[in-house]
């Protein structure tokens, strides 16, 4: 672990140095213990403006969270954002569908937007390299970045924290997802609608029809 | 008695102390081949604490099971028969007033007790008279029901059980159930179980959403069968009675066809919650003899009742969240990887 942390925060302090030039930018962490360790160790997270990741973490903003906070606020010159990309799994937080030599899944936009609209660099930690990617990029660079970027976290191994929510990033399993929860508010409304079995409230008809076609994928 | 049954009944009452344990016991474990992960211990413990018992009951329980498993495996048909005989202290004077009509009937019985058991009783009673089934998914997708087929083929197989019946869950089997029953036969079905987790509902069970198919409510209402809850409940060492309720109708309140599919379905639906409120009115203080016991107390998600104003509160946001919206089959962007191109 210590000289996990050593190589996490030799690798953290180049960034230090790179991004001194920079202006704002992003920079693309996975979620291991060493690199949230290292994080700490450096003091990083009172320099940045913003630590964006999936809700359950304290302290954590969500993309929909940062975007609003955009819109209402202009982006500092110098602003860091650190985003957990391995932790944007949600169909909320990760709605693009892209394929690269036969993987298909959903990544998440905000890196995207953050390079496209506020002209942000992405930095990424990539097993023992930091990679970079000018602002305004085209899509397919950027896209590609962040595939990179996963790709190289599948190489973690057990240290990769977030490895058990990758699921949700391919097409079969959102669907399983999408019929489960349709699922449960059909029976929610059919249990609701008992336990008087003698008579069929029709009232509820129309939004039946909504789930049947929700459920069917259209 | 026969001498194995015996021995058996004198191992299961002799470990009656171990109920008294109420701290889990790795070395017990091991010598009864418990496999308990942390995880499964913790909702061992949940469900030891809604029933007010300790985790001995579990371990006692859980060598019963092999005791009964183990007679299962190398009993003859008449070993097997005297088995129940020994253990069985059922009374079927209600459920015989039931099916006095000769009706048709789904016996719907769930993985709990000695629910084998409570089979073989069910089949050695009625099969003398009428047509009796069992309906369960096959093996090869449900690998503990190997252990019916191989039942039924080594043991129940011959002329004399020609009135014997097991059906595999698929389309085939679905026909042959569905005549037995048009034919006023019995049928046990098992509805706590399921193949496909997106094509459940949910009805709210011990303390937690669980999923169920509708199988046992649509095939009673479409044969027009009385739907019998029925529970193995223990009642001692090696002993059990099976308990009856009321038959839930899921076809009398039709008159005629439903009215639509979303019809046909809320009787289903209805009918199957019913059954499930059953079960946990008998179950209670007994949970750890239910065989998902460990997978259902894992769950956190308790079911949500919703009131019509809340339905209406809720709608709008969860028609229009993403994780409900299905984007159908979307185009993918195809990204060329730089790093392969040539």
């Amino acid at each position: 672990m210590r000289e996990g942390i050593s190589r996490e925060m030799a690798l953290l302090e180049s960034y230090e140095r790179q991004a001194r030039s920079t202006g704002a930018h992003v920079l693309m962490l996975p979620t291991t213990s060493p690199i949230l360790a290292a994080v700490e160790r450096l003091g990083l997270r009172p320099k940045v403006d913003a630590v964006v990741g999936r809700r359950s973490r304290q302290s954590t903003m969500v993309p929909a969270d940062l975007l609003a906070h955009l819109a209402d606020n202009r982006l500092m010159s110098d602003a860091r954002i650190i985003v957990f990309t391995d932790q944007l799994v949600s169909p909320v937080d990760a709605p693009l569908l892209v394929s690269r030599n036969g993987r298909t899944q959903y990544v998440s936009a905000l890196e995207y937007v953050l390079n496209a609209e506020y002209q942000c660099p992405l930095f990424a930690m990539n097993g023992r390299q930091l990679d970079y990617l000018p602002g305004n990029s085209p899509a397919d660079r950027v896209l590609n970045f962040i595939v990179d970027h996963l790709d190289a976290n599948e190489l973690l191994g057990e240290a990769w924290l977030a490895r058990s929510l990758q699921i949700q990033r391919q097409p079969q399993e959102r669907r399983f997802q999408q019929r489960r929860r349709v699922r449960a508010m059909r029976s929610s409304i059919m249990h609701m609608v008992g336990p008087s079995r003698h008579h069929w409230d029709t009232s509820h008809e129309d939004k039946l029809r909504v789930l049947d076609d929700l459920y069917r994928g259209r | 008695m026969n001498p194995d049954t015996l021995i058996a009944r004198l191992i299961a009452t002799a470990a009656w102390p171990l109920r008294l344990l109420k701290k889990p016991s790795e070395r017990i474990e091991r010598h009864l081949g418990l496999t308990l992960g942390e995880v499964d211990r913790r909702a061992v413990l949940r469900a030891c604490a809604r029933d007010g018992t300790t985790i001995g009951h579990y371990y006692h329980w859980y060598l019963e099971k092999l005791l009964v498993a183990r007679r299962l495996n190398i009993a003859t048909r008449s070993g097997l028969l005297e088995l129940v005989k020994a253990t069985d202290a059922s009374e079927f004077e209600a459920l015989d007033r039931i099916l006095d009509n000769k009706r048709s009937a789904v016996l719907a019985l769930p993985h709990f007790g000695h629910y084998m058991l409570a089979v073989l009783s069910i089949v050695s009673r009625y099969s003398p008279t009428r047509d009796v089934g069992l309906f369960y998914g096959d093996p090869t997708t449900h690998r503990g029901n190997q252990v019916f087929d191989d039942v039924h083929a080594s043991r129940f197989n011959t002329p004399a059980d020609a009135r014997i019946h097991v059906f595999h869950a698929n389309r085939s089997g679905m026909a042959d159930a569905l005549r037995l029953l048009r034919g006023g036969g019995l049928l046990i079905m098992m509805p706590d179980v399921h193949l496909k987790a997106d094509e459940t509902y949910l009805v709210p069970f011990l303390d937690h959403a669980y999923d169920v198919m509708l199988g046992s409510a649509a095939i009673a209402r479409k044969t027009e069968s009385a739907l019998i809850p029925m529970l193995p409940e223990p009642t001692g060492a090696l002993r059990f009675k099976i308990r009856f309720g009321e038959p839930i109708d899921a076809a009398t309140h039709l008159q005629g066809a439903a009215a639509s599919a979303h019809h046909a379905e809320w009787l289903d639906y209805t009918a199957t919650a019913a059954l499930f409120e059953q079960y946990e009115r008998w179950m209670s203080g007994h949970t750890l003899l239910w065989q998902y016991v460990r997978e259902h107390f894992l769950r956190e998600a308790p079911f949500v009742n919703l009131s019509p104003k809340a339905l209406d509160q809720i709608w709008p946001a969860f028609f229009a969240d993403p994780r409900t919206r299905s984007n159908g089959e979307p185009t993918p962007i195809i990204l060329s990887n730089p790093q392969v191109e040539p």
